[in-house]
């Protein structure tokens, strides 16, 4: 029962044994051990697709009053439960078609650059009590210079099609990305002042009471930046499915636009990662002292929770022009960020984390982070008045 | 044949590898990539230095900011992707004059001094000490900060002042 209790991390220890026990010098069974966790921990999100992409199938289907996978086709499965796996062998059994004229380089390595980027984020992530694949001091930073990495795969993917629209695409995606990382990085910086830390492991530790209950505010940014940084409905232009066929990957086809599709998906699940670790307390929960394994299925928890929101917002809301998504960041989530942060580190400083009374500061934070959600309203609602009426006297 | 002696030979190839692609590719979009594939080589040989925020600024700024800053600025000059007006360089002899001797004088200067010196000490928590460094009030760097907090006031002020109505 104790072996159950904290499952990873001893099945982790019981191989270390093993290994020093038929006899490798001791930096053999570290660099042994490390990439085996390397290895598993890089397989982790490309199996978890296989049930993501059909949990996301089923909830767009439910939405659209649809059924979605289901076991009347041939390879369906229960409840559609292998769909996913057919799709996968259906695009390995494409023809690889690359454009004449294109750069056979720089195409070819656009989607690997996409997926690796996707993957490689994972090493910092704490997965549960104590497992943890690297705990670096810059942890969340190590994730968002990755972040900016996917730009270049998308450039290259744009500009090797040789496809003016591709080109297009990719230059809209890039614009939208760099744009939206300015909120995205400010509203991460305010959770990293609360928590005094860079190190995912150590804000998850810091959360005794969970930073969305104190900065609700911060969350909603992160998660509106974060939901252009994937591309998802409402700031989609750059990959809109049913106008521009697939915007910067049109020319892809079999296994690499598999790729892209699955590097798109794995962002999904890193930025519900990212957001359950900031905002909702990682692996924190109920009962994790005593069964340390518990942490894990917390997260995949709220996981799965974000990954429900992310979606409703995908699939209710019409998409936005690209003036319409750039100038939603720089003028309203841009300057709400940096007054945020302004706010937070005064709130923060002024009111110190007690260990013993955590939610004296969550009271402060949430406090301020309502009066500035009230102004926000107010001053929107004021210019909208404002507007309404200059548009009714310009037009009477 | 430390696995770092090991580290610093593949992160040094591939920014050396990939600066010499820079200087030698024709087409002017694949120097930019390898040029982002170079700071990439920087970022490692950042990290053996134990400099872990500096690997994540390197990549974060010049990869994520400054290349893409040059290729698009590539993208939007005239007629410089255009590969049917490539020429060649016809001042080639005359840069060969003057970097030779100037690459022969630094191999000499690096080769013919003893640059052994004691490693430092490295903070174990390197961004503590960075982020305590810049807003420390015995400091340097405060000054600064004030004093770019006032210039951005006067841009602000001067932005506002001279905007058309």
């Amino acid at each position: 029962m104790d072996f159950l209790s904290d499952l990873i991390v001893n099945i982790g220890l019981w191989l270390q044994d093993l290994l020093v026990s038929i006899g490798l010098p001791d930096a053999w069974v570290r660099i042994i051990t490390l990439a085996g966790g390397a290895f598993i921990l890089a397989l982790v999100p490309l199996t978890a697709m296989f049930f993501l992409i059909w949990y996301e199938r089923k909830i767009v289907a439910r939405i659209a009053d649809r059924l979605g996978p289901n076991n009347t086709g041939a390879y369906g499965g229960p409840y559609g439960l292998f769909q996913v796996l057919a799709d996968a062998v259906k695009m390995f059994t494409k023809e690889d078609v690359i454009p004449a004229a294109a750069d056979r380089w720089i195409f070819n390595i656009a989607p690997m650059v996409f997926l690796a980027i996707a993957v490689v984020v994972w090493a910092v992530i704490p997965l549960g009590k104590g497992i943890v694949g690297s705990d670096l001091s810059i942890g969340i930073f190590y994730i968002l210079s990755f972040g900016s990495g996917a730009m270049v795969a998308i450039l290259m993917a744009g500009w090797g099609s040789n496809n003016k629209y591709a080109l297009l695409g990719a230059l809209r995606g890039i614009a939208t990305l760099i744009s939206y990382e300015i909120p995205q990085v400010l509203s991460v910086t305010a959770v990293v002042m609360v928590a005094g830390s860079f190190s995912l492991v150590e804000i998850v530790e810091s959360q005794n009471v969970i930073f969305l209950i104190g900065m609700p505010l911060t969350a909603l940014l992160f998660l509106l930046s974060i939901l252009a940084e994937l591309g998802r409905r409402p700031l989609d232009l750059v990959e809109a499915d049913s106008e521009l066929v697939a915007g910067y990957f049109v020319e892809y086809s079999g296994m690499k636009f598999g790729m892209f599709y699955l590097g798109e998906f794995m962002n999904q699940l890193m930025v519900s990662i990212l957001f359950s670790t900031l905002f909702l307390g990682g692996w924190r929960g109920p009962f994790v002292d005593q069964v340390p394994v518990l942490g894990t299925v917390w997260l995949v928890v709220k996981l799965l929770l974000v990954m429900l929101v992310i979606q409703f917002f995908q699939y209710s809301l019409p998409r936005l022009r690209i003036d319409q998504i750039l100038a939603l960041n720089w003028k309203f989530l841009t300057p709400l960020a940096l007054v945020n942060i302004c706010v937070i580190a005064l709130v923060g400083k002024a009111v110190p984390y007690d260990p013993a009374n955590p939610w004296v500061q969550t009271g402060a934070l949430l406090l301020a982070n309502v009066l500035m959600a009230l102004a926000v309203v107010g001053i929107l609602a004021v210019a909208g008045r404002q507007m309404r009426r200059s548009k009714l006297a310009g037009s009477s | 044949m430390t696995f770092q002696h090991v580290l610093f030979i593949v992160f040094g190839a591939i920014t050396l590898g990939g600066a010499l692609m820079v200087v030698t590719r024709r087409n002017v979009f694949n120097a930019a990539l390898f040029m982002i594939l170079s700071f990439f080589g920087v970022a490692g040989l950042y990290v053996l230095l134990e400099a872990p925020f500096l690997a994540g600024v390197q990549l974060f700024i010049y990869i994520g900011g400054i290349s893409i800053l040059i290729i698009f600025a590539i993208m939007l000059t005239r007629d410089m992707m255009n590969p049917d007006l490539i020429g060649r360089n016809s001042q080639w002899i005359a840069a060969a004059v003057v970097m030779v001797p100037l690459c022969a004088i630094l191999i000499w200067t690096v080769s013919s001094h003893d640059w052994a010196a004691a490693p430092g000490p490295v903070p174990e928590n390197s961004i503590l000490t960075l982020g305590q460094a810049l807003v420390d009030q015995e400091g340097l760097a405060l000054p600064f900060e004030v004093a770019s907090v006032l210039l951005l006031v006067a841009l602000i002020g001067a932005v506002t002042i001279a905007r058309e109505r």
